[in-house]
């Protein structure tokens, strides 16, 4: 009699994905869409110089 | 915080031909106890058992990861095969089993319902005494941050891409301007600046000078193919001249011949025949075959062959004034087309020319070629006539269809090299406004992780802290503080407070004992921060330089601590404790009996 599995817990990488996410966005650095997958990309490691660039040029405040 | 039921739960531990249980060896866990305490003697297994844990549940190998040339074959029992190693660990979210496949373990499920956090003797001291960089290593995976490192370089390989292309975008930039502004001050530096003169030069129109561009050139086309025209016209007209000589010259004698001879052109089949049946060898030589008179066959013979001679002079003669003829004919023809021709060239020359500006004399030229009534073939010669006058009238058109192509391609020169500073400057816009971005997006996430890992830090420090003054209490140690040097990458350190010394290295002025204290206690720390309900303690003998005022204080730090976790599962040899904890309600004693190779590890009944 198996119990359901527990929820993992954050890890570091995702927590901090999560902080830095959250200020690109508030220094209107990144879009609001897509923040979820933006934020898994981001704690993976998987975000590559062209990434950064698409998301950078996206974004919907140009300039601050 | 969890909740106790949302722990995970161990149910049985089951190993068989590794290390030193050569038999199945089989550990139940008391489901009302959160610690397990494995006592026995050296060489009884305890490390046996741990090290099954850790093969289990981690990618490491146990204490044979601490023995340089430690053959990892040697996790298989002493005489066993390898099909019949395994290790099963039951717990309430699923049973967990390793076998052995080659040289590796082969894991079922891949994912282990336990997260294992393990310390050894070996590697105990390292905690507290290893060098920072070594340290680090060994803590990087309870704040492993390696996914948002990763990211980060990407965005850093940006900002610097970027910075490298908006020195290119400047370079070139500022080559094109150089260009236009020498291009500017080489006619003079006329107006403002080269900017305003280059916008001033862009917006001439210049359609106009393009269609006088076409006009002049089209004319000067025509000028050119009635020119050749005019040339073949002549030279068809020579050599009409001397046909018609030759023309002449042959009919001329055709006549004489035909005169002279006065013969009937019909006779001279008749007389070649009549030569032909003469020749023959069984003829009468003596009378005329056609009179039957005597005849002298020879005579005969002779004038026929030279009436015959004079027939053929004429046929010849008559030949070539037909070829003669023929010849002069065609060269009619071809000259009557070439005057077509050339009366078409003109037509469209003069047509070419009406837009162009002339002088009136040019103008009167022109009429007189278009005098109505004029018949092909005097237009033709009076286009001869007025070739040459007309030639410097089109040269000086040819000169100025050459100077407003000068000025187009200038003007077009302008043109590319201003829509290129444009061009240039819009991308140099876009260049900084990007740099500015990832450069603010790197600084945010290198403060981001920087400020993540103090505060971590600062946090897990102070449960050191905590853990370790519950340890040594009025000992004036402790202070202890982990912390990443400022540039240093990636290197934890270390320091405490040592009577009137703060910020000391440790393990310059702490005791041994004291030092594997504050290991542990680093240990205890981590694990409870980065824990969560399936993690599991295992301790594998790692006091021993403890005495036992401080055995006494660890235990009870850590039956304290056993509610932040799954299980604890310590091991020692340390004999008072197998008294104290036999009858203990929160903690499961278990006694390995000695070792045999026959045998292997085995729990003793008596200890409970
Ligand atoms: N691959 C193996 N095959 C057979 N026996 C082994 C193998 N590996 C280890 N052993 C033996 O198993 C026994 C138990 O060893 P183990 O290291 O588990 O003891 P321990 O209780 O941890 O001892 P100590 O208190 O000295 O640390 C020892 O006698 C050891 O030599
Ligand atoms: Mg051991």
């Amino acid at each position: 009699m198996n119990k359901e599995p527990k929820p993992a817990p954050e890890s570091p990488n995702t927590l901090l994905a999560q902080h830095i996410a959250r200020q690109l966005l508030e220094q209107g650095l990144i879009g609001a869409d897509n923040m979820a997958f933006f934020v898994r990309r981001l704690s993976e490691g998987q975000l590559r110089e062209a990434d950064w660039r698409a998301v950078l040029i996206a974004r919907p405040l140009k300039g601050s | 915080m969890t909740t106790n039921d949302a722990m995970t739960q161990l149910r049985s531990l089951d190993i068989n031909a590794f290390r030193g249980a050569t038999r199945p060896f089989r550990l139940a866990f008391d489901p009302g106890k959160r610690i397990t305490m494995i006592f026995g003697d050296n060489g009884t297994g305890k490390t046996t058992i741990a090290d099954a844990l850790v093969c289990l549940c981690t990618d490491q190998y146990g204490s044979l990861d601490d023995k340089s040339g430690a053959d990892k074959g040697f996790l298989l029992s002493e005489g066993h095969e390898p099909e019949e190693l395994y290790i099963q660990l039951e717990t309430d979210a699923g049973t967990f089993t390793a076998t052995l496949a080659g040289k590796k373990l082969r894991k079922d499920p891949a994912d282990p319902p336990v997260t294992l956090r393990h310390l050894r003797r070996g590697s105990v001291i390292e905690l507290a005494t290893a060098a920072p960089a070594q340290r680090y290593e060994q803590l990087a995976a309870y704040f492993d941050l390696s996914g948002i490192v990763k990211s980060e370089e990407g965005l850093r390989n940006l900002a610097r891409s970027t910075r490298n292309e908006q020195e290119q975008i400047a370079r070139a930039l500022a080559g094109v301007e150089q260009l236009l502004e020498a291009t500017w001050k080489n006619e003079g530096s006329p107006g403002a600046g080269w900017e305003q003169w280059a916008a001033a030069e862009l917006a001439k129109d210049l359609g106009a000078e393009q269609a006088k561009l076409n006009a002049l050139r089209a004319a000067l086309q025509t000028w050119e193919r009635a020119g050749i025209a005019l040339e073949k016209l002549n030279d068809t007209r020579a050599q009409g001249v001397s046909a018609a000589e030759a023309r002449k010259a042959a009919e001329q004698r055709l006549a004489e011949l035909q005169s002279a001879s006065a013969q009937d052109p019909a006779l001279l089949p008749l007389l070649e025949k009549a030569l032909y049946y003469l020749n023959a060898s069984s003829r009468d030589p003596q009378n005329c075959p056609l009179c039957r008179q005597p005849a002298d066959h020879d005579r005969l013979l002779a004038e026929l062959q030279t009436r015959l001679d004079g027939m053929h002079a004429l046929r010849e003669a008559a030949a070539a004034a037909d070829t003669a003829r023929t010849e002069h004919e065609r060269l009619q023809t071809l000259w009557q087309g070439s005057l077509d021709s050339l009366n078409a060239d003109i037509s469209r020359l003069l047509e070419a020319a009406t837009p162009l500006d002339k002088a009136p004399v040019f103008t009167e030229n022109l009429n007189i070629l278009q005098t109505p009534d004029l018949t092909p073939r005097r237009r033709a010669e009076l286009f001869g006539e007025l070739q040459p006058t007309l030639s410097g009238f089109l040269q000086g058109k040819s000169l100025e269809a050459e100077l407003i192509s000068k000025a187009l391609d200038r003007y077009s020169l302008i043109h590319q090299n201003w829509q290129a500073v444009l061009r240039y400057r819009a991308e140099a816009d876009e260049t900084a406004t990007l740099l500015h971005a990832a450069e603010a997006a790197l600084k945010i996430a290198e403060n981001t992780r920087k400020s993540y890992i103090e505060t971590e830090l600062a946090a897990i420090s102070g449960e050191v802290d905590a853990l370790f003054q519950a340890l040594h209490p009025g000992e004036h140690i402790g202070g202890v503080q982990l912390f990443l040097k400022e540039k240093g990458k990636n290197s934890l350190e270390l320091s405490a407070r040592f009577h009137r010394h703060t910020g000391i290295a440790p393990q310059s002025l702490y005791s041994e004992s004291h030092l594997d204290t504050l290991a542990l206690c680093i240990f205890l720390a981590l694990a409870k921060r980065y824990g969560d309900a399936s993690t599991v303690l295992l301790l594998d003998d790692v006091l021993g330089a403890c005495d036992e005022a401080h055995l006494e204080r660890f235990m009870a730090v850590l039956r304290e601590q056993s509610a932040h976790f799954a299980h604890i599962i310590l091991t020692t040899h340390y004999r008072p404790w197998r008294e104290r904890y036999g009858g203990a309600v929160d903690v499961q004693l278990v006694e390995l009996l000695p070792w045999t190779l026959q045998v292997g590890v085995e729990i003793s009944n008596n200890g409970k």
